[in-house]
């Protein structure tokens, strides 16, 4: 846990936002469920192709 | 962002040095008058809130400081980059969470939650929630922040909860649950008790107590868990994150806080009003002798050093604006504070404070939170049965006792203790007597060289005398 202090910089509070949606009752579990499904689902690694074709991150000209 | 009091009236407008954590809106104040310059932004979030039913009723109730726009002082502002100020009433006196009792800070956390619940049913809400932010008209908690005031994004988090937990849940949970002074906590670190630090003080028992599993244990996990998540805010709102949330979390911490019970049930001075027997034969006399040195003005600051259960407080706050009654006894503070509290007190302030080691300046330049005398000047302090403690208690030189208390610059009402009084033969005991500058002779001595004597009186019990000092110019 000594690493914490040191990430400060990248991590304003993000589980302290995660855990707000767990506690804010039956309908924030879903939005944490859509969440983390979102959070999946682009974390997967895609086909070269769809990559270029969702992430355009250059253009050369 | 809090804003200070300040000791000295200056004619030219001063930013105050504790005051810059929000760029949005900076606290100054001008003649003993407090100011606060608003951003274009804060401007508008203040315009909104100030039109609103709930921010008008709270100003009204003294739950949010009385504030309004202050035009006069808009040039100045102007030349610091802002477009308005507010002015705000001024607290008499101004304290930090770390000199706060156990009730206190609950009920300090009670505001800010009841604030919030209310604030954003009326489209507000309060963004961040620090005990700093609130302060103390006696013994009533007062909302002094109001550029924490901001209207609520739809879909957006509130940014003020791991804030609340540092400063407020968990320094309450750790005195509830675990019976240890979360003073020293606060007074440690000015952000709070973080939360990995906490959850590592909780025992697996621990968790089975009403909120440690969410709050605490649950919290830390996230936290290591979305160190370096990035768009978290934004993949909540677009998940369908709503206000109800914020406002069903708010209602389980308003539970959970208002649950939240400190069982001591007996401190070395809870029952010494009680139980000392010197103290209840003298007391008659000695409240006589306040009564009439109290009645002599109409104090502006009176600071009770040593006040116990507060009988000579509120023998002062009779004939003054501002009593400050100290205490390095926790338990006595709180139940001090407590019985002021449900009788809606403005004038006595309680405050848990060792005279032996009292609040140093703290934070950026040490300017942040400056230390208590630097934030309040008496004009009558009363010292009584105290300076034994002080001196055979804890150690200090009866000689810098008495400079010290000399160098307060107030009229001084001081009980000497004498050798052959129970109390002192209780605190002589167990200890080798090695205080030997502790004796009548050399009080006279000292205080002659640093007071002149107004009155001195000679209690029953024949061991304790009392003396009004006025220091020598």
């Amino acid at each position: 846990m000594s690493h914490l202090p040191m990430l400060a910089y990248l991590d304003p509070g993000t589980g302290s936002m995660l855990l707000q949606a767990i506690l804010g009752g039956s309908a924030g579990l879903i939005v944490f469920a859509r969440h983390v499904w979102k959070t999946l689902r682009y974390s997967k690694p895609q086909p070269e192709s769809a990559a270029v074709e969702n992430y355009p991150v250059c253009s050369q000209e | 962002m809090p804003s200070t009091n300040v000791s000295v009236e200056q004619k030219c407008p001063r930013f105050e040095p504790g005051s810059f954590r929000d760029r949005a809106g900076r606290v100054f104040s001008q003649d003993g008058r407090i100011f606060r310059a608003l951003s274009d932004s804060a401007t508008r979030d203040w315009e909104l809130a100030s039109a609103r039913p709930f921010v008008r009723e709270a100003m009204q109730a003294g739950t949010i400081i009385r504030t309004q726009s202050a035009p006069e002082m808009n040039t100045f502002a102007a030349e610091h980059g802002f477009a308005s100020v507010v002015s705000h009433e001024r607290i008499p006196f101004i304290s930090w969470p770390y000199e706060w009792s156990f009730s206190m800070l609950r009920e300090a956390a009670i505001l800010q939650l009841d604030l919030m619940q209310k604030s954003i049913e009326d489209g507000l809400i309060l963004q961040d929630a620090s005990p700093y932010n609130v302060q103390f008209r006696g013994a009533l908690p007062v909302l002094i922040d109001t550029g924490s005031i901001v209207s609520l994004k739809a879909g957006q988090p509130w940014d003020g909860y791991r804030q609340f937990c540092q400063l407020f849940l968990f320094p309450l949970m750790l005195q509830a649950w675990k019976n240890v002074d979360f003073q020293p906590w606060l007074r440690g670190c000015i952000h709070g008790i973080s939360v990995p630090h906490f959850s590592s003080l909780l025992s697996l028992w621990d968790l089975f107590r009403a909120g440690a599993l969410t709050h605490v244990w649950l919290h830390a996990r996230l936290q290591q868990q979305s160190s370096r998540k990035t768009g978290v805010a934004d993949s909540l709102e677009g998940s369908g994150f709503s206000r109800k949330m914020i406002q069903n979390n708010v209602a389980g911490l308003q539970k959970l806080v208002r649950g939240l019970q400190w069982r001591a049930a007996m401190s070395t001075w809870s029952a010494y009003d009680q139980s000392a027997e010197p103290v209840i034969r003298d007391s008659s006399e000695k409240e006589a002798f306040v009564e009439q040195v109290c009645s002599t003005q109409h104090w502006k600051t009176v600071w009770d050093l040593g006040c116990n259960q507060g009988r000579y407080s509120r023998i002062a706050a009779r004939h003054s604006d501002l009593v400050v009654a100290q205490d390095s006894d926790h338990l006595t503070v709180d139940r001090l504070f407590q019985s002021l509290h449900l009788e809606a007190n403005t004038t006595i302030v309680p405050l848990v404070c060792d005279l032996a080691d009292p609040s140093p300046s703290l934070g950026w330049r040490c300017l942040e939170r400056r230390s208590l005398r630097d934030r309040s000047q008496p004009e009558l302090v009363l010292c009584l049965a105290l300076i034994h403690h002080l001196v055979i208690g804890s150690n200090l030189l009866l000689n810098d006792v008495v400079s010290w208390l000399a160098s307060l610059r107030a009229i001084v009402v001081i009980e000497f203790v004498d050798r052959n009084d129970a109390q002192v033969k209780q605190l002589l005991a167990n200890r080798r007597d090695v205080f030997s500058d502790y004796s009548r002779e050399n009080f006279r001595i000292q205080i002659n060289e640093h007071f002149d004597t107004i009155q001195e009186h000679t209690l029953s019990s024949n061991t304790r005398t009392l003396f009004q000092l006025r220091p020598k110019p």
